[in-house]
């Protein structure tokens, strides 16, 4: 691979587990670059749907309007339109003031509580103008797939009491996670590693029962076991390595250094991606990777053409500047 | 004055009521002569958030 | 960016982040909870343990106070010149009323958002009585209205629920102690003053400097009336022998022979008075010393008769005739009767018969020998065992006399005055009149001093009330958070006239305030060791019993000597026992010598009356003071004291010589004076290193109850180097937290409540004198988008962005409108809108519009954890570039320089990381209570195995996949590789500090300028510049940056240009010319020529020589004001060869 001129390369994934919002997948034959941009773009770049307008025509609850405004940004809303919307300042349709169908969605909340009992007002209280864009909890109930709707009372925005009222008209808007956390999709992304762990058979062998036993416990996570039939130490599971290094550690303290060696492959990654339900958490890996494209397109456009310069031209100075 | 200015309403920080005053009212609950009275939230206001300039 | 993620989440509050630690500290934190599970409505009595002492002495006040007061003021009499009539004026009989307006109940709440006083009606009768009949007539009067205490037995808010508390517009957890002034929440500082009753030998170079042949020592009492009221009075020794008696009336010190005193006291003889003084140390060793006092007591009898001063009566009356002058309103009084009203008011006014009084003054000679031959320490005034403390009460009850005393005599001139200038008989009879020059003496003036004190903190007194200072006696209850509302109330103060002093000794921290006073919680810099704070367990003795009904101070005081009779006391009634130490050890009780004990019994007796404490509270106080002085040779003089008085410092230990099987109370309350003899133990099961011939007779509770309430939610201080203990205690005073659930009614300067976001709540109250109304707006109508509705107020839930209006008024006498302009750099939103119609005649005079800002952490915000470990937010760093976990995907919300470690020793951070790291994992609470291993455990075996931490914790990290000290891999967040070191990531509990750097940046490139030098102007809030100094310059100049420094000096500062003769050398005679030419080249058609001024010198009348130079115009300034005073300056130009 490294005497070759062309460095291409063909990464490869298999996926390991699939849920809704979750994934974990395995990439080969790429590099650290690629994953953390994947990572990075998973975080900040894939865009959601979420609210960032709020009128507020009466609110007479206990939180103030700046802090409800605030709660129902962060409610994560199904965002599967969200890649063909136009960012609002971009949209040509509604002159940039956001509130066209193409670049914006309108919700309406009016709650009175007029009970004795306090009154949760959640995300199912907010009634959308697109059935496509809704709370996340809201559509999982309505689909039920998956994901345990049963005690789910929905997302709380905040609590009334008698005589207390909420009613507001809110635009939700394309963004991305960059501008503000809200428009996040990805709850955790992170990978790790693939770790390559080779026992020294002969050097262990020195070792009792007893050292052994120590040593496989001295790992805080269950890496290795002890064979019951043979009495070898074996890898049980090499991934729940954290390289935290203390199988080492604890095989020098017992003056047997070298006894295990591990190595992090560097071509291999684990990714595990946990989405909040704005998208499906498969979906949101494939528009990670369709926008990691378009911003390689960028790059080659800016380099090819002088031109692209206008056209990329605040992309560049992006990327110019970090 | 002006005869058409619009009236402001008001509610009382003791019993709640609404009332509604005029230039030259004297600043007084009717219902229980409470002489705090709050002013009650009539019109929309619209929040921006995350709107540069705004709350930076 | 994403500045949401980051760094939000670390200023939250536990509560609402799950992940955030969770940490029980202190057992006063734990009481408040327990009492909240267990008790169905929630009760806060724990809480109002802590501001009880407020509360009982504004209710002794209201109790009692007054009506002794009243009786201790002295009566005045008016004689009519004419008939010799005789009117006697009196108080009697007051009502003091609960705070009412309309007849209606006025709340606390509604003084507050109305910006009025919390204060009820206060009504005195006034006497009247002629010629000595017994006939009295009495007419009530209004004195004005007196603040009340929140939460006083007056206050409405007594005894409420925290039901009731709440639907008054109150905290559910509301605990008053304070005042309200115009809205003000305003409390009474507490001060140290000398401990009352207890006279106590000082050495001072001062005393030397009084007169001629005074010695450095003395012994000194503070006396104590039933009303608070108090004269110190100093036995000064001096240089042949004698003493002298001093005391102060009215701003002067008067000094008395003590012979004279004894003697006119009671009827004695020189034999008497010899035997007792020398009783002292008559056998034995201290024969030598019986033979010097012996030579001193013949010196003070000659002094007296001397002066041929042989009975009583004529020492009365040569009392009598030097005071005269200054005994108000004994004018026409016998000379003996003046002398005994000298004697009577101001010699130790703490007892009534004279019979105590000639022996407290024995007493108090014979411990002034004893200083003098050095058989006995002077006792040290800096010490909390010689101190007590100055009660709002108490303080509000003396003023409160002096002021009625002083109205008296007022009214007594007025009266005299008006006999005098219209010669009528008739006035003295006439009490409607005399009601009317009454009114005359202002008699609002009386409340209004009230008032005015508690709202400036300043006594306005002739006699000084026998207080060190005169201002800072009240300060404002800041609601920033709880901790610094609680820490208000838990204050105590040395006394304002120590914080100037040179010398640091006062401020040392001594052994004697152990448990009393919190070695942690002072301020550093300037008020240091002065403003100390009260431990958690500290309480302060008042008139009430732990029943809360007043305490009959007469009866406990018979059972006390009845008790003390029965274990071996003599008696000294009347006459004193002629016997002392060593054999015997004289018993002080409340400076009232009441008998002696044998030294071979008494420590018998102080057990038994200990245990009797405990057993029969009813008859010997629980908060009896028991302080026995054991004989010892040199050290402090013996006795045993005893002390039922108020506004002692007392705190609960455990009595470990009463048997627990008895299963009785053991929790005894100490005091400082006693507990410095007294063998306390610490609770850890060991034996403090004692000797096995002092066991330990007590035992602390807990070893945190030398802490602050503050300084115990220090998780583990313990393990912190000590000064971040104390830096913590004031942070933790500066958080933004929730500073009220009542927030909507509040109406404070400023307050900040935490959210998520963190909001500043900020009320702008409009008030004016002049007439003006709102509802102003019909002449703004034609400002297009002007924000404010009709009623000249804007709505509520606007936003305004800096330099719109936000408020108009109109006034009625000039007819124009004002508008109010918002100020700033931050838009911000209207909270609510309140007007406050008060007066219902006058047009609307006070609004209240209350605006929120919102404040998001931004870098050079300041931020805290729980250790001291203070710092300001440098970087705002986007979530994508933290680095994160491999394997849980977490990223730290906040990253510290590991440099903060090693020089601050702050081992509790690390501590609570690790804690808070197993305990979110595990799902439970960990216990940080400091001390913890010097404990004694529940099953009563200590926990001598102070076993680590981390082995606590290591395996229980490890149990949940980490390593064994918590530290991760982590990867980069900008290269997604992994970061080689070990680095540990868990919760700590931050604080977001008030001190944001939207309140502080300054900045301009431009600006205004001062009219005189032209240079920048100071001060932020008028856009000026910050200083560029003399170290900055020097900084400059060590840089060599000669240009920088011509910048900031000159050229962004007054650069100026100026025209200079080179021919006289003068800057000030340049004149310039108009040139005249210029209108003939515009005829002509000439291109108009460069118009240069044409400047000339006017000394010099010609334009030959003149230059412009460049210089500050500060040059030039200088220059004028040395031609004021005449002096020239000369400049002399000249070119250097480039130029």
């Amino acid at each position: 691979m490294e005497s070759t001129t062309s460095y291409q390369r063909f990464p490869k994934i298999k996926i390991r587990e699939m849920k809704d919002d979750y994934l974990k997948f395995e990439l080969h034959s790429t590099d650290t670059s690629v994953a953390n941009a994947l990572r990075r773009i998973m975080l900040a770049e894939v865009p959601t749907i979420a609210i960032d307008l709020v009128e507020i025509e009466a609110n007479s609850s206990v939180l103030n309007d700046e802090f409800i405004a605030h709660r129902l940004g962060l409610i994560p809303l199904t965002s599967t339109r969200a890649m063909e919307m136009r960012f609002s300042r971009d949209c040509d349709a509604c002159d940039g003031d956001g509130q066209c169908e193409y670049c914006s969605v309108e919700f309406h909340l009016s709650v009175r509580c007029d009970q004795d009992q306090t009154l949760d007002v959640t995300s199912a209280d907010l009634i959308s103008s697109d059935p496509s864009v809704m709370a996340v909890d809201v559509a999982a109930r309505s689909t039920s797939s998956g994901y345990d709707a049963s005690d789910n009372k929905g997302i709380i925005i905040v609590k009334l009491r008698r005589g207390q009222e909420l009613r507001l008209r809110a635009i939700a808007r394309k963004g991305i996670g960059k501008d503000h956390a809200k428009w996040s999709p990805a709850a955790t992304v992170t990978f790790m590693y693939e770790p390559d762990i080779h026992i020294n058979e002969d050097l262990m062998e020195t070792l009792t029962l007893e050292d052994k036993k120590n040593w496989v416990e001295s790992s805080p996570t269950k890496v290795f076991d002890i064979d019951p039939n043979t009495q070898h130490v074996v890898v049980v599971d090499a991934e729940a390595y954290t390289y935290d290094d203390e199988v080492i550690k604890k095989a020098e303290a017992m003056g047997k250094p070298g006894l295990v060696e591990i190595y992090a492959k560097e071509d291999s990654f684990i990714f595990t991606v946990e989405s909040t339900g704005a998208v499906k958490a498969s979906q949101l890996v494939l528009n990670a990777i369709e926008i990691l494209k378009q911003k390689l397109d960028a790059v080659r456009l800016s380099e090819d053409t002088v031109e692209a310069d206008d056209q990329f031209g605040e992309l560049n100075a992006h990327m110019r500047g970090g | 004055m002006d005869p058409q200015v619009e009236p402001v309403a008001y509610i009382c920080g003791d019993c709640g009521m609404e009332n509604s005053l005029k230039p030259a009212d004297v600043i007084q609950c009717r219902e229980c002569g409470y002489r705090i009275l709050y002013k009650k939230r009539t019109r929309r206001s619209k929040l921006i958030l995350h709107h540069i300039g705004l709350f930076t | 960016m994403n500045t949401q993620t980051n760094h939000s989440q670390s200023a939250g509050n536990s509560s609402s982040n799950p992940g955030m630690i969770k940490i029980e500290e202190t057992e006063v934190e734990e009481k408040v909870i327990s009492k909240v599970k267990n008790t169905s409505p929630p009760d806060y009595e724990a809480l109002r343990d802590l501001i009880r002492p407020h509360i009982e002495s504004f209710d002794y006040f209201v109790d009692k106070g007054l009506e002794t007061m009243l009786e201790n003021i002295k009566p005045v009499e008016v004689i009519d010149p004419h008939n010799k009539n005789k009117l006697r004026i009196s108080l009697e009989n007051h009502t003091l009323l609960r705070p009412e307006q309309d007849r209606k109940a006025l709340l606390p709440n509604e003084c507050r958002q109305r910006k009025i006083s919390y204060a009820g009606r206060f009504l005195v009768e006034i006497c009247f009585q002629y010629n000595d009949t017994p006939a009295v007539s009495r007419r009530p009067l209004s004195f004005g209205q007196l603040p009340i205490m929140l939460k006083s037995k007056l206050c409405h808010l007594r005894d409420a629920s925290p039901k009731k508390l709440i639907s008054c517009g109150e905290e559910s957890t509301e605990m008053g102690g304070y005042f309200i002034l115009n809205g003000l929440e305003r409390l009474v500082r507490l001060i140290i003053l000398q401990k009352r009753n207890y006279p106590m030998s000082v050495v001072r170079n001062s005393f030397r400097e009084r007169q001629e042949g005074y010695t450095d020592k003395a012994v000194t009492i503070r006396c104590v009336r039933e009303d608070q009221s108090s004269v110190t009075v100093k036995l000064y020794y001096l240089q042949n022998g004698s003493a002298r008696l001093g005391f102060w009336i009215d701003g002067r010190e008067y000094l008395l022979p003590v012979g004279l005193v004894l003697k006119a006291l009671i009827n004695t003889n020189d034999k008497e008075i010899y035997k007792s003084l020398t009783c002292c140390n008559s056998k034995g060793n201290g024969a030598i010393g019986t033979q010097l006092v012996g030579e001193r007591v013949k010196i003070i009898l000659d002094e007296v008769s001397g002066s041929s001063f042989c009975s009583r009566n004529d020492c009365l009356h040569h009392i009598g005739e030097h005071f005269q002058p200054v005994m108000n309103g004994m004018e026409n009084e016998k000379l003996s009767n003046v002398g005994e009203a000298v004697l009577r008011d101001y010699i130790f006014v703490h007892l009534k018969k004279n019979d105590d009084k000639f022996n407290l003054l024995i007493f108090m000679m014979q411990k002034l020998f004893a200083l003098v031959d050095h058989t006995a320490a002077p006792d040290n005034t800096d010490a909390l065992q010689n101190q007590e403390v100055l009660l709002p009460g108490h303080l509000i009850t003396i003023y409160l006399k002096e002021k009625l005393q002083q109205w008296l005599y007022k009214v007594k001139k007025l009266i005299e005055d008006e006999i005098k200038k219209k010669g009528d008989i008739s006035i003295l009879s006439n009490q409607e009149y005399l009601i009317k020059i009454m009114g005359k003496a202002s008699t609002k003036s009386i409340s209004n001093a009230i008032e005015n004190m508690l709202k400036t903190g300043r006594l306005v007194t002739l006699s000084g009330l026998d207080i060190q200072q005169r201002a800072g006696m009240s300060v404002q209850a800041e609601r920033l958070n709880f901790l610094r509302f609680l820490s208000h109330f838990r204050a105590v103060h040395r006394g304002a006239s120590f914080a100037g002093l040179r010398s640091t000794s006062v401020r040392k921290l001594l052994p004697e305030s152990w448990g009393f006073l919190c070695p942690v919680h002072t301020p550093d810099g300037e008020p240091c060791g002065l403003l100390n704070h009260m431990t958690s367990t500290c309480r302060i003795t008042s008139y009430y019993d732990a029943q809360g009904s007043l305490k009959i101070f007469a009866n406990t005081i018979d059972h006390i000597k009845t008790e003390l009779v029965s274990v071996g006391m003599v008696p000294s009634q009347p006459k004193l026992v002629q016997a002392g130490p060593p054999e015997v050890l004289n018993v002080l009780l409340d400076g009232c010598v009441i008998g002696s004990i044998s030294s071979s019994i008494v420590e018998k007796a102080v057990a038994d009356i200990r245990k009797q404490k405990l057993l029969a509270p009813k008859v010997i106080p629980a908060d009896l003071e028991v302080g026995y002085v054991p004989l010892t040779m040199g050290g402090a003089y013996p006795g045993l004291y005893l002390f039922t008085s108020p506004s002692r410092f007392i705190r609960p230990v455990r009595n470990i010589c009463i048997n627990s099987e008895e299963n009785l109370n053991n929790i005894e309350l100490i005091g400082p004076f006693e507990q410095a003899y007294m063998e306390i133990r610490c609770a850890d099961g060991g034996d403090g290193g004692r000797k096995d011939s002092f066991p330990a007779t007590h035992e602390e509770i807990h070893p945190t109850a030398i802490l602050s309430v503050v300084a115990s939610l220090t998780p583990w201080s313990d393990h912190n180097q000590s000064p971040r203990n104390m830096y913590q205690c004031q942070m933790a005073k500066q958080t933004m937290a929730f500073s009220s659930q009542a927030l909507q009614f509040r109406s404070d300067q400023k307050l900040y409540h935490l959210q998520v976001e963190t909001i500043d709540l900020e009320d702008q109250s409009r008030k004016s004198d002049k007439v003006l109304s709102l509802f102003a707006r019909s002449n703004l109508n034609k400002s297009s988008h002007s924000s404010i509705d009709s009623d000249g107020l804007p709505h509520v839930g606007q936003i305004i962005q800096p330099g719109e209006p936000y408020c108009s008024t109109y006034n009625t006498i000039s007819s124009k409108t004002k508008q109010f302009w918002l100020k700033g750099s931050e838009p911000v939103v209207v909270d609510y809108v309140a007007v406050d119609g008060g007066n219902l005649k006058k047009p609307l005079q006070k609004v209240n519009v209350r605006f929120r800002r919102r404040r998001n952490p931004v870098i050079g915000d300041k931020f805290s954890s729980r250790h001291g470990q203070k710092g300001v937010c440098s970087q705002l760093w986007p979530d994508i570039d933290m680095p994160f976990s491999g394997v849980t995907g977490m990223r730290p919300d906040l990253i510290i320089n590991p440099h903060a470690f090693p020089s601050r020793m702050t081992i509790a951070m690390l501590f609570e990381s690790i804690a808070a790291k197993v305990g979110s994992l595990h799902g439970k609470f960990i216990d940080a209570t400091p001390f913890d291993s010097s404990t004694k455990k529940s099953n009563g075996e200590s926990s001598s195995q102070s076993s680590l931490l981390t082995d606590e914790l290591g395996p229980m990290l490890a149990s949940y996949g980490f390593q064994y000290h918590g530290s991760e891999v982590l990867y980069s967040g900008v290269l997604g590789k992994e970061l080689k070191c070990e680095i540990f990531m868990g919760p700590v509990y931050y604080q977001r500090l008030r001190h944001m750097v939207s309140d502080k940046f300054q900045v301009r490139s431009t600006g205004p300028v001062d009219q005189v030098t032209r240079q920048p102007i100071k001060g932020r809030k008028y856009g000026g510049g910050i200083r560029f100094g003399e170290m900055e310059r020097d900084a400059m100049l060590a840089h060599g940056a000669a240009y920088l420094l011509h910048d900031r000096l000159h050229t962004s500062s007054d650069h100026h240009i100026a025209d200079v003769c080179s021919l006289c050398g003068s800057l000030l005679t340049s004149l310039s010319i108009q040139p005249k030419e210029k209108a003939v080249r515009e005829i002509v058609g000439l291109p108009p020529a460069r118009t240069s001024k044409k400047v000339t010198c006017k000394v010099c009348d010609t334009s030959r020589g003149m230059e412009t130079v460049a210089m500050p115009y500060v040059f030039r300034y200088l220059a004028a004001e040395l031609a004021a005073m005449n002096v020239k300056m000369n400049l002399r130009l000249s070119s250097s060869k480039g130029a």
